[in-house]
């Protein structure tokens, strides 16, 4: 048993193969020009080992979603449950613990700490978790090596090219095993050769590792090319397609 | 908690910004080291003097006439102070009978000018029985050559600092050299001003004793003294031997049961403690002025850190996405905070005792009595003062630790 399932068992929450289910959110942002509803009554359900990508043009709500998605913000109403937890329902620091233990994260612009080496980047969450050093070094070494950057280990991340960098922030948001991984535009940054590879990795993650991926794009062929896109319009599902 | 792991990204942060984090540590260092070597400078200061007072001796009282008020002129005009009681042999003679008193040495003394091949030189003469002196300073002892002629009206002691005047490469006069003294005095009956010399052999010279009445002044005669200082036998202090330091308060008291406040009395003791106020005072003093640049480094503390977490923020709101408690950050900056004070602390306890010993030094090259001091470094002081540089550090820290801690990660997130 991993240590998401044990998480999970804990909190009694394994109850069947939806890994997320989002339920009525709404978002509205207060702002000196007024009320903005960035989300209006978002209501989806992803299984577990689904690769999801979520679609809409600038200003769509997509990266709003995905926030509320992994705990970084909250709605103004509705409900959002991970491996059955509803996550809003938790304090600050077990809402922590939840993105520690079940969440991963990948950001377009990476969001390495450059002052340090790439291994220890990647072992970040294991240092956060108390993960034993021994067990926290060998299993990131083994996620550098899978993503084919173990020769980077030493490196600074800041010494490496776009590519190199997310794959160490890939390595790194599976560290502690998530039951799910959440993608920010992951190749927005990337030229289009490298942007397919780092697909590829996540598209991987998903076929080969059964993990959960939801990713947020603006890419339609990137959409095409996972299991199922929501496209979101307005703070809306406009549509959802299985591929 | 990780409190190894988190104390590597510490360090880690603090070596991304060398020049910053160097120059924020610097801050604690002049704190810190201007606490120990100041420290170090005053305990060694009053070590010194309570060095130099356990050389004298610590049964004698000073007694001199006390003063009487001027004219009651708030303008300082009006007759000057006048002494209450003169001293002359029928007091002496009262205080001998008192109980307790082994000794009683009446002394004259005034200011003169001495000259010897060709130089001049301005000091204090201390007129009494120079068999005396080993009364006064037991430890005392003479240049070789030296020899005590208590009853030989033309000689005379030179001290140390007289025969040889400090920054100088010549002596002033050495032992068997004739000099000649001048005393310059206004004649009571004509008002005019007089003066009366008389030559003198180099008859000793004294080495330094601790005692600043003798080790500043020439020692003569008394009957010379007595005649050529015009003092017609009113002498200007009466040094009191008691039996021993233990009968100082008794004879203090008994000589105060006699003459009341119409007499000032001084011991060696009394001196010293006034002697060691003073410098508790300019101790708290100074320690005041290094807890100040301590704050100052504590502030500095805080703008460097509240700067970090400014630039950080990104790195913070990364941290908490991938599940860093408000606490893991807290403790990251604080560690950062904590690895400032302990470096700056720990290097500011070696910059404070190199600087104390300078700080001596300066001091001794102004005066060349107090070469032997030396700076006096307690450990109990130094690791107070380490334990205050660390403490204040890290609650300098605190505040932004607090803030990095307490902010959203989407916020943190957000933030350019």
């Amino acid at each position: 048993m991993n240590s998401t399932e044990e998480y999970a068992l804990q909190n009694g929450a394994i109850d069947s193969q939806t890994v997320l289910k989002v339920d009525n959110v709404t978002k509205v942002f207060e702002s000196a020009a007024g009320r903005v509803a960035a989300l209006r009554g978002i209501d989806l359900e992803i299984k577990r080992g689904e690769f999801v990508s979520i679609v809409g043009p600038s200003g769509s709500g997509k990266s709003t979603l995905l926030n509320i998605i992994g705990a970084l913000d909250k709605p103004t109403s509705g409900k959002v449950y991970i491996n059955g937890i509803d996550i809003f329902s938790l304090d600050d620091s077990e809402m922590a613990t939840m993105r520690n233990h079940l969440i991963g994260f990948i950001f377009q612009s990476y969001n390495l700490i450059n002052r340090t080496t790439v291994l220890k980047n990647v072992a970040l969450p294991g240092i956060i978790s108390e993960m034993g050093s021994e067990e926290r070094e060998r299993r990131a070494m083994r996620l550098l090596q899978v993503l084919g950057i173990g020769d980077k280990a030493q490196y600074k991340p800041v010494n490496l090219s776009g590519g190199q960098q997310q794959r160490v922030a890939i390595a790194r948001s599976l560290m502690n095993d998530p039951a799910m991984i959440l993608a920010d535009e992951p190749t927005g940054n990337l030229d289009t050769k490298t942007g397919s590879e780092v697909f590829g990795l996540l598209r991987m993650l998903s076929s080969k590792f059964r993990r959960t991926v939801v990713m947020v794009t603006h890419n339609p062929e990137l959409a095409e090319a996972s299991d199922r896109a929501v496209y979101i319009r307005d703070g809306r599902v406009e549509k959802e397609v299985s591929h | 908690m990780n409190i190894k792991e988190i104390f590597a990204l510490s360090i880690d942060a603090l070596r991304e910004r060398k020049t910053r984090s160097a120059l924020t540590i610097m801050m604690v260092v002049v704190g810190s080291s201007l606490m120990v070597a100041l420290n170090g400078m005053t305990a060694g200061f009053s070590n010194f003097i309570n060095f130099q007072f356990s050389k004298l001796a610590p049964n004698i009282l000073f007694v001199t006439s006390a003063q009487s008020e001027g004219g009651g002129d708030p303008f300082g005009g009006g007759p000057p102070p006048a002494p209450k009681i003169t001293l002359n042999e029928a007091v002496v003679s009262r205080i001998r009978s008192l109980p307790f008193v082994s000794d009683v040495i009446p002394s004259y003394q005034a200011g003169i000018t001495l000259e010897a091949g060709g130089k001049k030189a301005d000091t204090t003469v201390f007129s009494i029985d120079p068999q005396k002196l080993y009364v006064i300073a037991p430890t005392i002892e003479f240049v070789e050559g030296s020899s005590i002629r208590q009853n030989d009206p033309s000689a005379i002691l030179l001290s140390d600092r007289v025969a040889n005047p400090p920054g100088e490469n010549t002596p002033f006069a050495v032992v068997g050299q004739t000099i000649r003294a001048t005393y310059t005095f206004v004649d009571p009956d004509t008002g005019k001003q007089e003066s009366e010399s008389r030559s003198f052999v180099v008859s000793g010279i004294m080495e330094p004793t601790g005692n600043p009445t003798i080790d500043s002044a020439v020692v003569f005669n008394r009957i010379t003294g007595n005649a050529m200082l015009q003092k017609a036998g009113k002498y200007d202090a009466i040094l009191v031997a008691a039996e021993s330091g233990e009968f100082v308060d008794a004879v203090e008291e008994e000589i105060r049961r006699l003459y009341g406040n119409d007499i000032g009395i001084t011991t060696p003791e009394a001196i010293l403690e006034t002697i060691n106020e003073f410098i508790a005072g300019f101790s708290s003093f100074t320690t005041s002025i290094a807890l100040v640049a301590l704050l100052v480094g504590a502030v500095g503390i805080i703008t460097t850190l509240y700067t970090s977490v400014t630039e950080r923020i990104r790195e913070i709101g990364t941290m908490k996405a991938i599940g860093a408690q408000n606490s893991f950050i807290l403790v990251l900056f604080l560690s950062e905070a904590l690895t400032i004070g302990i470096i700056g602390a720990t290097a500011g306890m070696g910059v404070g005792v190199m600087g104390g010993y300078v700080l001596i030094a300066g001091f001794a090259s102004q005066d060349p009595s107090s070469q032997n001091m030396t700076p006096v470094f307690l450990p109990q002081d130094m690791g107070t003062v380490w334990g205050l540089s660390v403490g204040l550090s890290v609650l300098a820290g605190m505040y932004p630790a607090w803030r990095a801690s307490r902010t959203p990660p989407i916020v943190a997130l957000r933030r350019e």
